[in-house]
């Protein structure tokens, strides 16, 4: 995490009295409020996104580049008919001094864990049909590859990282291959001659991160018979880096709008009850819900520009209405 | 053609988007750092480039590569001893290439050489401004092109090539990169020049001739666009 | 794809458990075995783990004193934890065979690692330590599904063992689920592979405790799954997790009794 941030005490108090009045730094009025989303998506490419979030005031603060690349490749033995896919995100000096440029191999930062809570998201749950994938078995499969930048980060990535990835898929398209007697023939790379086939995305899994801040000692919280004290921890959505710091327990949920957990995990930190675990599995949904409807409305709109001239192509006129 | 933004990422101390026909890069200076005991230099500064590519884990050998020329060609525009014992730390986010997406399935030998070269470019003249962006202070100016000639000998400025077939269908025989440094607003010395592919001593001098004209003409807009940087960060007016 | 069978025609699982039934638990202390003198530590000792085919040993050095190479890590107040999980080769059925050879861990285990390094930092009382490192190394041996429930007990009774303060026991299970109704304890292998599963791990609990208060420190859940079901989940869960806490102290207090009788 965050080795060269450091924060005066004066501030920790600060942002933690802020927390316990249902204030955020940085002028939000509530801990369940979100930031302003922002998907733009790269009008001349597919799958090219650029997800950031806003402070109330309007100001970027979290800004997440995504890009998916394909190519052809033969596929691994044990899974013939079966594509590949591939997430990758490095954070490096780029997104801010505290990170390091060269990362070392043997230990996992948090970042490192978020990544591979998306990627296990997408791919344990069969978000990606991956046997679509498959142009013929056994020889040639597509392999797909997500890059995620961050460009700027304040908190949010593994929301705004998910929901990169989760546009950049609905939103790619990979070129139509023509086979003949078992041998590519042509591969439309141009998807201006013919049209290219989407991803299958069989559902939309969203994460979402709740931070959890204990004032409570450990062994108050362990210790005491817990009836006595029910609710004393305070539970933050979509934080700043400031109060990620500040945090001493985390929930990673990735659900989709089917009411199905995709992913739950609580990596450690402070111990919680089971009820509010359930709780929060439950809070989750709603926001889920929302965003999966902004990356849809983001992608219709994007659709629709793109297909500016598609009335004057198509056959239709008045006489079939009536 | 060209579009240009500054002091785009707020974390770093200077920092710009650089988007051409075919590519954009984002590139961010930070310094002076303190830097680790094996990068310290007793009377200069240190000067670190960190590029990372548009897709795949990186810095991989071409990517090390342009670190390297990014490297030494700063190491002579960068004024290093006013900043002894301290580190320049550049990064660069190459955000799309021409090549990215399918490039790899058609297989030109030139395909590799050119993207990397027009990264190579971009990064260039993104890194320039990054670190008049973030004060750094430097001796001169410089001034990035990338021109490729055909076989039927026309000298084509890549920067403006739209798509990629048409740059695909640009039949390259030899590709140049030349950095030219400009001093007191004047092209005085090329800083690189990095030729690939079969070419003769004419079409080098052509070259030069070319890449000469377009400094000089994208050199003023980007003066222009530094004139108005100064005058919009200078805080103190009356 | 064929349909994996869970239950025999008695209604026992494959391994011959009914639904809610913990795999064996048997732990024991090496103090003064051969292995010691072999890892040149006389004054930690090592706690072996066998929790059905799951064979695991914890290795706890310190707290001591940090090395050079991890002295930039040091905290004036606290305790610095440092977790190194080597899953060895020969663990499953199929030996793996490594592309990397600079035998780093791979991402699964380097997820553990995190996962469990931010787990007992609340749990160690790391104020007690201060400017000092404990470093708990863990040996996979042999792996049946669950391995990394198995491997929280493990570390648990071996902090206990090498007299680290905690402010309570931590027990973990895995639960798996079988046709969206039933819930399985403590899966194998197979069941793994078959099932959606997690692993839930509990601090504290009891079992006269109500279930919905038990304190869970952390709860892992990779495959798709309805939200309503989560409750059942964990109800399970947390239940096996108290339950196993019982063995675990009566099993603690034999092994340090042992020990006692070895000392006099």
């Amino acid at each position: 995490m965050a080795k060269e941030l450091e924060l005066n005490n004066t501030e920790k108090k600060f942002i933690l009295s802020l927390l316990a009045q249902n204030q955020r730094l940085d002028g939000r009025k509530s801990l369940i409020e979100t930031r302003n989303l922002d998907i733009k998506i790269n009008p001349d490419a597919y799958g090219d996104v650029y997800v950031s979030l806003l402070t109330p005031e309007g100001s970027v603060s979290t800004r997440v580049h995504c890009k998916i690349t394909a190519d052809i490749v033969k596929p691994k033995d044990k899974r013939p008919f079966e594509g590949s896919f591939y997430v990758n995100c490095e954070i490096n000096g780029l997104t801010g001094l505290q990170f390091e440029n060269y990362s070392k191999p043997n230990s996992m930062s948090s970042e490192g864990y978020y990544t591979r809570f998306l990627e296990s998201m997408i791919l344990r749950s069969n978000a990606l049909d991956l046997e679509q994938l498959c142009i013929i078995a056994g020889e040639k499969v597509w392999d797909i590859r997500l890059d995620l930048h961050v460009l700027e980060y304040d908190g949010g990535f593994l929301e705004c990282a998910s929901i990169a990835c989760l546009t950049s898929l609905l939103h790619f398209k990979r070129p139509y291959v023509e086979v003949q007697n078992e041998k590519i023939h042509k591969v439309y790379t141009d998807l201006d001659e013919r049209d290219g086939v989407n991803l299958g995305v069989l559902h939309i899994p969203i994460a979402v991160k709740f931070n959890i801040f204990q004032q409570l000692p450990t062994e108050e919280l362990i210790k005491q018979s817990n009836n006595t004290n029910p609710g004393k921890e305070l539970v933050a959505i979509d934080c700043t880096i400031k109060e990620e710091m500040l945090s001493n327990g985390e929930v990673l949920v990735a659900l989709n709008k089917n009411r199905e957990i995709v992913q739950l995990d609580k990596p450690g930190g402070v111990p919680l009850q089971s009820y509010k675990l359930l709780e929060l599995a439950n809070m989750a949904l709603p926001m889920v819900e929302n965003i999966t409807s902004k990356i849809l409305k983001a992608i219709e709109i994007d659709e629709s520009k793109r297909n500016e001239y598609a009335y004057l192509l198509s056959a239709e006129n008045d006489r079939y209405d009536g | 053609m060209v579009s240009i933004k500054y002091s785009v990422l707020k974390n770093l101390d200077g920092s710009c988007e650089y988007t051409t026909a075919n590519s954009k890069v984002i590139t961010g200076v930070s310094g002076p750092l303190e830097p680790k005991q094996r990068h310290r230099l007793p009377l200069q500064s240190a000067i670190e480039v960190f590029i990372k590519p548009s897709h795949g884990v990186g810095p991989s050998t071409r990517e090390v590569l342009m670190q390297d020329k990014l490297a030494t060609a700063l190491q002579s525009i960068i004024v290093t001893e006013k900043y002894p014992r301290e580190l320049i730390q550049v990064n660069a986010q190459i955000l799309s290439n021409p090549f990215d997406s399918f490039g790899s399935l058609q297989n030109d030998p030139f395909n590799e050489i050119v993207s990397s070269m027009i990264d190579l470019n971009s990064c260039f003249n993104s890194i320039f401004l990054s670190l008049i962006d973030a004060n750094i202070a430097l001796k001169s100016c410089y001034f990035s092109n990338l021109f490729t000639i055909n076989d039927k000998n026309q000298v084509i400025n890549i920067t403006n090539v739209e798509s990629l077939e048409s740059l695909q269908s640009l039949s390259h025989k030899s590709i140049h990169l030349l950095v030219f440094e400009i001093e007191e607003n004047k092209i005085s010395n090329i800083l690189l020049m990095d030729s690939k592919g079969t070419f003769h001593d004419d079409d080098i001098i052509k070259v030069i001739d070319a890449a000469q004209a377009n400094t000089e003409l994208e050199f003023k807009n980007i003066r222009s666009l530094i004139k108005e940087k100064v005058k919009d960060d200078y805080i103190w007016k009356v | 794809m064929s349909r994996f069978e869970f239950y025999n025609s008695q209604g026992l699982r494959i391994d011959g458990r009914r639904n809610f039934e913990l795999k064996n638990f048997e732990s024991s202390l090496t103090t003064t075995s051969n292995f010691n003198n072999f890892s040149r530590n006389s004054q930690s000792s090592t706690t072996y783990l066998q929790m059905g085919q799951n064979k695991i040993l914890v290795n706890i050095d310190g707290p001591k004193e940090p090395t050079n190479s991890n002295k930039s890590k040091i905290d004036q107040d606290k305790a610095v934890l440092d977790i190194n999980i080597n899953v060895t080769k020969f663990s499953k059925v199929n030996r793996q065979v490594s592309t990397n050879n600079n035998n780093s861990p791979d991402k699964q285990t380097q997820e553990w690692e995190f996962e469990i390094k931010r787990l007992f930092e609340k749990i160690i009382i790391m104020d007690s330590y201060p400017k000092s490192i404990i470093n708990i190394a863990v040996t996979v041996l042999q792996q049946d599904g669950g391995i990394l429930a198995s491997i929280i007990n493990c570390v648990s009774i071996a902090l206990m063992n090498n007299s680290i303060q905690i402010y309570d026991i931590v027990t973990a299970c895995s639960v798996g689920v079988v046709d969206q109704m039933h819930y399985l304890l403590d899966l194998n292998h197979l069941e793994e592979q078959f099932l959606t599963s997690g692993t839930i791990a509990v601090v504290g609990g009891s079992p006269t405790q109500n279930v919905e208060d038990a304190n869970v420190c952390l709860l892992s859940f990779n495959d798709i799954f309805p939200l309503d079901l989560l409750d059942g989940f964990m109800m399970a869960g947390i239940k096996g997790c108290c339950t196993l806490k019982d063995i675990m102290v009566t099993q603690v207090k034999a092994m340090n009794i042992n020990k006692l009788i070895e000392i006099q």
